[in-house]
């Protein structure tokens, strides 16, 4: 993956988090992660059309509360908050994609996005993923978060749809 | 005049957020009626009267241009104007909305000034 394509990414989920729930991640070239006893969350979404891949965005679960209080703009702790954490995730995420691909294959061409999905994963593997040349680390209000892309069609110098190939 | 308003999403904190947008644009809502996709949401519309609807795009068993599809084949529904709230944000896309008979495309992140903007626009332009 370019470091202009790498870098579209960051700055769409930078400006997503702070626009959508005022939360200001701070990237980090290097993060440890620790294994907190909840582990992750992760969502997950596939993109398809002149771009084919997909995204991971991975939260610890309190983060993930917190992006959910801050959507509705509910106190930290509020049970309902509490309740919308998973799906406040995959929103997240659904608007990130949305606005990365958009940068990435230019404003001209329908992309599809598919319905984003959870699972739980475990700190290690996070700790894996964070590891790779493809993927992002933030500092969110003091935890880790993974954003993570991976390409079927790789972007161009200028973060373009460029070579086929993986990333 | 208040209105009666159906949101279609399938997540449950965008139909919170959207419901609170609507609330603080001080526009009156009688009912705020909400299904999960675009299936979902004829059926609400086929047992509700719905002045507006606002439908995201991107979701499981009936997305909102399948959604958009039936309700224009559908005599009773197709005059109900729809507002598409969603991520994508493409030329291409908003020309296919625009001829499916979408009235408004607002993208995800929006303020709530947006959705009132939008509301009145088309409400306040009704016969």
């Amino acid at each position: 993956m370019s470091d202009a394509a790498l870098e579209t990414i960051r700055r769409c989920f930078c400006e997503v988090m702070e626009k959508q729930v005022f939360m200001f991640p701070e990237w980090r070239s290097h993060l440890d992660i620790p294994c907190g006893e909840e582990g992750f969350l992760g969502a997950t979404i596939r993109f398809g059309g002149p771009l084919r891949g997909s995204l991971l965005l991975a939260m610890p679960p309190e983060v993930t509360r917190s992006v959910a209080a801050n959507f509705l703009g509910l106190d930290d702790g509020d049970g309902f908050a509490d309740e919308m954490a998973s799906d406040a995730l995959k929103e997240m995420l659904n608007i990130t994609c949305g606005h990365v691909v958009a940068e990435l294959c230019g404003r001209a061409q329908v992309v599809e996005l598919s319905v984003p999905e959870v699972s739980a994963l475990e700190c290690g593997r996070v700790a894996l993923l964070a590891g790779l040349g493809e993927s992002l680390v933030f500092d969110v209000e003091g935890a880790p978060v993974l954003l993570r892309a991976e390409f079927e069609r790789r972007p161009g110098p200028e973060g373009r749809p460029g070579a086929e190939g993986g990333p | 005049m208040a209105y009666n308003v159906l949101v279609v999403d399938d997540s449950a904190v965008m139909k919170s957020v959207i419901a609170k947008a609507l609330e603080m644009s001080g526009v009156a809502v009688a009912n705020l009626l909400r299904a999960s996709d675009g299936r979902e949401a004829l059926g609400v519309m086929r047992s509700h009267w719905v002045d507006i609807v606002f439908a995201d795009i991107n979701m499981p068993v009936m997305n909102g241009l399948e959604l958009v599809g039936e309700m224009k084949a559908d005599d009773s529904l197709r005059s109900i104007p729809v507002v598409v709230i969603s991520t994508e944000g493409s030329v291409a896309r908003m020309h296919q909305l625009e001829q499916l008979g979408v009235r408004a495309f607002l993208r995800k992140p929006f303020p709530p000034e947006a959705l009132k903007k939008t509301l009145e626009s088309i409400l306040g332009s009704r016969p």
